[in-house]
Parts: C-alpha cells; sequence; structure tokens
C-alpha cells in the first residue's frame, strides 16, 4: 500500500489523534471540553484547532501543496498569545510524525510505507519552519500593536495636553540642563 | 536509525520539558498548582506614592500599607498579619453584604458558567472557569466560615489562606473583567462580578493592587478624570475639537460650555473622549447632536470623569468618586444627568449609585426637552444614557438624517458588556445605528445582546504589559468579529464604551487588521444635517466619504 492511500484512508482517525494531541498541552480540565463543543464561537480554540489540522492535513496530503499560510494563520494567532514558549506553540506539527508512524506500524506489510516516510517528514518539517515564520509574524504584530498603543497615550500626554503641572515639570526640567550645561563648561 | 531519531526527537520537542523553560505540564488538583507570574501574565503593582495618596484621602486602612513591591517576587513586604487582614475583611464583607454570603454559599458546581467565561475560552485555563475562579475564595470562605471546611477540611473543598492562595487571588481576579456573561447563564443567578469585586477589596486591603486602576482612580479624585486633566486642560481640548467639526461641516459651533450654572441638563462623558483617538469622533458626533437639537446643557470640569476606577479596587472608592456626579449636579442645579458612551459608569449608576450616593431628590425624573419623553426607567437615579435619549429623538423624527454619509462604514455592533449586561441597553444603539448606517450586520447570535463577549481588558486590565493576556481574553470576541468581516466585509465595529473604544482597536489590530473601532455617536454625527452645513464630503475623522474617494478636499 502507498503511504498517500493510507494517509486518505485513515485520514479521520489520524486528525482526531492529532487534534486531541494538540489540546492536549492546554490543561486536562479544559480539553474536554476544548474536544466536545462544535461551536465555533462557544469555542474558538477547538474550531481553530479542527479547522487548521485537518486543512494541514490535506496539504500534508496533497504532494503539489506547499502553502500553509491561509490555513494555520488563525492557529497560530491563538498559539502565539497564550501561554507557551516559542518552541511549545508550534511543536504540534511534528506530533503528526509519530502519529503516521504508529499507523503504518500497525499495517502487516508496511515497507512500501517506510520508504516514503523521510519524503513524508521533509514536508512536515517545511510546514514546521512556516509555522514558526506565522509565529513571528504574528508576534512582531502584537508589538506594533502595543507600540501603537503606547505611542497614541504619549503623543496626547506630550503634544497636546498643556496640564500645568506637566510644564512645571518640563521647566524645572530645562533649568536643570541648563544649569548642569553652565557647570560643565565652567 | 535515523528514523528512529526523529522520532526520538519530535517526542522529546512535543512532550518533553519545554526547551525554553524546562517546564513540564502537569495535571493535578487544581489545589496543587501554583500561580507563577512571569512578566506578560500580570499587571505592575501600584506605586508608593500613589497608594499613599489614594490612603490619604480615602482613610481607613482600605489600601494597606503604601511600600515598594514586585510581583515575580516571594516577598510582597505584606503586613505581618496579612492572613488575620484578610480573614477579618471576609467576615466584615460577609457580615455587610448579604448578596456576598449568598454567592458564598450557594453555588452546587453545576458547571453552567464553566465554558462562559472569555478568559477561560481564550486562554484554556480551568482557574478561569468563573465556578472554579470562585473556589479559589470560596475555598478560604468554607475553611474559615463552614462547619464542614472547619471539621473535614480539604475533603469539603476548604483550605487555608497561605501565600500561595493569595498570588493565585491576584492572578485570576485580575483575569476577570466583571463582565457578567457568566452570570446569564447561572441557575441561582450569582453575580461572578461581585465575587470578583470582593477578592479584590480584600486583596487591597493587603496592599496587593496594580497601578493601572489606583493612577487613574487617584487622578479622578485629585481633578475628575483618569489623566490627570486639569480644568482648563480638559477645556481646551474639548475646544480644540471644533476646530476639527468646523472643517467638516464648515460650521463654528457655539453651544459647547462649562460649569454652566442654571443648565438644564449636565452631561458626563468618559474623559477619553476628549483626548483619546477614536473616542474624540464620539464627543464631536455629541456636539453636533447637541447643537442640531438645541439642547441646553453644561460639562462639568470637576466631575470630567464618567469612568469610575474606584469600582474595581472597592466600594467605598466607588462611591467617593461616584459622588461627583451627584454633587456637582446639585452645584450647577440641573434638572438631570445625560451620561455619554461609557461601560461601568453605567453599571455603577444603574446597580450602586442610587443606594451609594442617592436619593438624587434634588434632581427632576429626566424628560427630553425636544420630544417630552419621560425617562420613567431613570426615575430613581436621574440619569439618561446618551443612547436612550438618540433613539428617542430619532422616533419622534427629530433629527434630519443622511444614512448614506455612513455608507463608507459597513458596520457592527459589539454590546459593550456594562451598558449590556449591567442596566438592559440592548436595543437603542441598534436602532440609531439602523437609521444613521445602510449596512449593518449583526454578530452571531450567542455572541451579542445578553450573551455578548467583553473586549478582554474591561475592569482596569486595558494596560500594556499584558498585552498577551488581553488577546487571550477578547479572542471570543474578535473571532465573531472575524466572521462578520469574512463573510459581509465588516470594516467598523461600532461599540458604547470608551474602554471598548480603546482597548478593541488594539483587539482588531491583532486579531483583525482593517477593522476600525468607533462610537455609535460619531455614526450620529456623520449622518446629522445640520442647517448651514457645507456640502459634506469626509466624515468626522477626515476620511472621504463614499463616492468622494477622489475628490482633493477630503484629506
Amino acid at each position: 500500500m502507498k503511504l498517500s492511500g493510507l494517509l486518505a484512508e485513515k485520514k479521520s482517525a489520524i486528525v482526531k489523534k492529532w487534534v486531541n494531541h494538540l489540546l492536549g498541552t492546554y490543561s486536562l480540565d479544559s480539553s474536554g471540553f476544548l474536544q466536545k463543543q462544535t461551536d465555533r464561537f462557544a469555542n474558538p480554540i477547538g474550531h481553530f484547532v479542527n479547522e487548521g489540522l485537518n486543512g494541514l492535513y490535506d496539504i500534508l496530503c496533497d504532494k503539489d501543496a506547499t502553502d500553509v499560510t491561509a490555513i494555520l494563520e488563525n492557529l497560530i494567532n491563538i498559539r502565539a498569545v497564550q501561554d507557551f514558549s516559542p518552541s511549545r506553540a508550534v511543536a504540534f506539527v511534528f506530533a503528526i510524525k509519530k502519529i503516521v508512524r504508529e499507523v503504518c506500524d500497525k499495517e502487516k506489510e508496511n515497507g512500501e510505507l517506510l520508504v516514503a516516510l523521510p519524503d513524508f517528514d521533509k514536508k512536515v518539517d517545511n510546514i514546521a519552519l512556516q509555522a514558526f515564520d506565522l509565529y513571528m509574524t504574528s508576534r512582531e504584530r502584537l508589538f506594533q500593536v502595543r507600540i501603537k498603543e503606547l505611542k497614541s497615550g504619549n503623543y496626547i500626554l506630550t503634544d497636546r495636553a498643556k496640564c500645568s503641572s506637566a510644564m512645571l515639570r518640563e521647566d524645572q526640567r530645562r533649568q536643570n540642563e541648563k544649569t548642569d550645561i553652565n557647570h560643565s563648561t565652567t | 536509525m535515523a528514523d528512529t531519531k526523529v522520532d526520538q526527537m519530535s517526542v522529546s520537542v512535543v512532550e518533553g520539558p519545554s526547551l525554553m523553560t524546562g517546564a513540564v505540564p502537569k495535571q493535578d488538583d487544581w489545589m496543587d498548582v501554583p500561580a507563577v507570574f512571569k512578566p506578560g501574565n500580570y499587571c505592575y503593582p501600584g506605586k508608593e506614592s500613589i497608594v499613599a495618596y489614594i490612603d490619604k484621602n480615602l482613610p481607613g486602612g482600605l489600601f494597606g500599607e503604601p511600600r515598594t513591591w514586585e510581583v515575580e517576587s516571594d516577598d510582597w513586604k505584606l503586613p505581618e498579619n496579612w492572613k488575620e487582614i484578610i480573614i477579618q475583611g471576609m467576615k466584615d464583607r460577609l457580615d455587610k453584604f448579604r448578596s456576598f454570603k449568598v454567592f458564598m454559599d450557594c453555588c452546587v458546581r453545576c458547571g453552567a458558567c464553566a465554558d462562559k467565561c472569555h478568559f477561560f475560552l481564550g486562554t484554556g485555563d480551568p482557574k478561569n472557569m468563573p465556578v472554579l475562579r470562585a473556589e479559589l475564595l470560596r475555598s478560604v470562605y468554607r475553611n474559615d466560615f463552614t462547619k464542614a471546611g472547619k471539621i473535614l477540611g480539604r475533603l469539603a473543598g476548604a483550605r487555608e489562606m497561605t501565600f500561595g492562595v493569595l498570588k493565585e487571588w491576584f492572578m485570576y481576579f485580575y483575569q476577570c473583567t466583571e463582565c457578567r456573561r457568566c452570570s446569564v447563564f447561572c441557575p441561582y443567578g450569582i453575580d461572578t462580578a461581585e465575587i470578583t469585586m470582593m477578592a479584590r477589596e480584600l486583596l487591597h486591603l493587603v496592599g496587593v493592587n496594580t497601578n493601572w486602576i489606583l493612577e487613574p482612580a487617584s487622578n479622578s479624585n485629585r481633578t475628575g478624570n483618569h489623566l490627570g486633566l486639569q480644568p482648563h486642560t480638559f477645556k481646551e481640548n474639548a475646544e480644540f475639537l471644533l476646530d476639527d467639526i468646523e472643517e467638516v461641516t464648515g460650521l463654528r459651533l457655539n453651544s459647547l460650555n462649562f460649569n454652566r450654572k442654571g443648565a438644564e441638563v449636565l452631561f458626563v462623558i468618559p474623559s477619553a473622549d476628549v483626548f483619546a483617538d477614536p473616542g474624540i469622533f464620539t464627543f464631536m458626533g455629541y456636539l453636533l447632536l447637541f447643537e442640531h437639537i438645541g439642547l441646553d446643557y453644561t460639562i462639568s470640569t470637576y466631575s470630567s470623569e464618567g469612568g469610575n476606577f474606584g469600582s474595581f479596587t472597592n466600594n467605598e472608592l466607588m462611591k467617593k468618586l461616584n459622588g461627583k456626579m451627584y454633587a456637582e449636579a446639585k452645584r450647577l442645579g440641573v434638572k438631570w444627568i445625560l451620561g455619554g458612551e461609557c461601560g461601568h459608569m453605567w453599571r455603577v449608576i444603574h446597580q450602586y449609585m442610587d443606594t451609594m450616593n442617592g436619593p438624587a431628590d434634588f434632581l427632576e425624573v429626566p424628560k427630553s426637552p425636544i420630544t417630552g419623553t419621560v425617562f420613567e426607567n431613570a426615575a430613581s437615579s436621574k440619569m439618561v444614557h446618551i443612547s436612550e435619549f438618540t433613539a428617542d429623538l430619532i422616533k419622534h423624527g427629530k433629527l434630519k438624517l443622511d444614512p448614506s454619509r455612513n455608507d463608507h462604514r459597513i458596520v457592527t455592533f459589539h454590546d459593550s458588556c456594562n451598558p449590556a449586561r449591567g442596566m438592559g441597553l440592548l436595543d437603542e444603539p441598534r436602532y440609531i445605528i439602523k437609521n444613521v448606517c445602510n449596512n449593518f450586520h449583526e454578530m452571531p447570535e450567542n455572541t451579542i445582546r445578553e450573551q455578548t463577549f467583553c473586549c478582554g481588558s474591561g475592569t482596569g486590565l486595558n494596560t500594556g504589559e499584558i498585552m498577551d493576556l488581553r488577546m487571550r481574553g477578547g479572542l471570543p470576541r474578535a473571532n465573531a468579529v472575524k466572521h462578520v468581516r469574512d463573510k459581509h466585509g465588516v470594516n467598523m465595529l461600532s461599540c458604547v464604551c470608551a474602554i471598548d473604544r480603546a482597548t478593541l482597536l488594539a483587539l482588531m489590530g491583532y486579531w483583525n487588521p482593517g477593522v476600525e473601532v468607533c462610537g455609535v455617536s460619531e455614526l450620529v454625527g456623520n449622518a446629522l444635517i445640520m442647517e448651514g452645513e457645507k456640502e459634506r464630503d469626509s466624515g468626522l475623522r477626515f476620511e472621504p466619504l463614499a463616492g468622494m474617494e477622489g475628490d482633493d478636499n477630503a484629506v
């Protein structure tokens, strides 16, 4: 049996394991809910994990498809702001290797399957790298958001508001600077 | 061999200790999982000078000993008898607030609330399930105030107050925005927000606090608003916006005035509306509306803040800051109070003002001078929401509107938690939007109205140092906005809350770039046909109106 055939045949079982693995990175108390609730608005994490991994699996099975940005973006956006180290945030991609190996091992005549595995692994590695790029894009955007928020606040405080106490402090600072300059030149 | 190595490595990465932190996730009983503070998951503590100022102006030991302390440290420099202070504080509150006692006793842990919290949905952390968050406090209550807890201890879900528990409280009661979505689903009607309020009161007693809440609260106490703007600055900022209005409409408004005795109406706004983008556009909308109908109003530079950060600390400071509204209404001799698009201001007014600082029998039951409508719903508080007021004007055909001036906006509406669940303001903003816009799309049913999802940054959590946390808490809201953006091309998220206007901006920036945020009154301001105005080619943000994109005059 060819690997592509096996992957197509066992899709639902493999993806389910993958989803369970990823949801298992959340606390045990929560993972039951995250798995069961199917309403996408009542359970955004569960929804995007399911959607993301199903889409990702299709790409893994399609030998021509390589770009996973549209598929993974939502999921990585979520992982990037949750309480995970960068490695743990994207590590779920590698888990598919182990899951697929377990499925292959159960097949009786799996010689042809095992030969095809290195190519499959390469594709997984490639996706993992893209996932990390997406993770960084998310983090960069988060920092930009924070900078924008800080800037807008500072702008108001420094340029528009003419608070007398702030002006007084500013005057004092300038006076001190002048004094410092005078001291350093004399 | 190579395969085996890859296999081992992948297992190691996926299931082994984190490469960065070395932490291995465990699944223990929740009482055994400690709260761990690290940069990004906690708010900075109150500055010593700020705590000292508040303590001086509201004596009684409500804010603990002013000191400098670090959240990540194991020494929070607590008073020696901090445990006794907490337990005594709990006893005092159980005696004083019947609701607190009932909420501690009557939960049957049915779990109806468990998956309703936006912080739980965004973090997957079980301690953010409202029932478990309340257990953090309830477990100590059982230990010290119930027989079962005293005898059976942990078997009865009781535990002693320890430093670890205190850390848990500080972490999780500052991952609750008191939005009350969980309360909607509670069969007993437990107001989980009030449990958080009690926990925060207790934390303040031993000086465990956040600066982002205390500094605005102390500024409000001193000058009347969060930023500490003094009267002349507040006035200048507001007047500055008249220039912008003139540029857009060709009209110089003359009606803006401050501290005028004898005005019919005192108008109270969240101060962000006079200095922060996009609140300033909402403020411009208010001014155009008042000019349009010739309202006899005034704005106070003393009660220049609708927001009440005191309500995020304890009921005493909430009462003190809220008292300014009534005091100023009395001093100016107005008939009633009109309130702007603010969030928790309305919860304080609707649920607490009357019993804290009322009855305001020196005021009249609000009556619209334009339509004659008597706002019986505000007969006690004497305060009307700008959306109720505007919707009534539209209903009576008192406004000349051109909704096509908002055709460049494809709008959805976020029910701000406090006006929606805190006072039942659900239909008025929608009625307004439908009359001033041609493109309006609702978000999914289980994310709006009573079931609205919080912005994730309310109750003083709108600070930059916890941006990651805010994005997690705001995920359910952002997810619903994303849905209408993708389906209908929504590009404007409207709301009636100043904290929303500030924080949804960041939330959209991360989750849904391209979606802007506005107050409902901004949309009203765009649509209002003013007498003597020039041909309008741009909106209040100077953005070109639909069909005017190529016009050189529109910047």
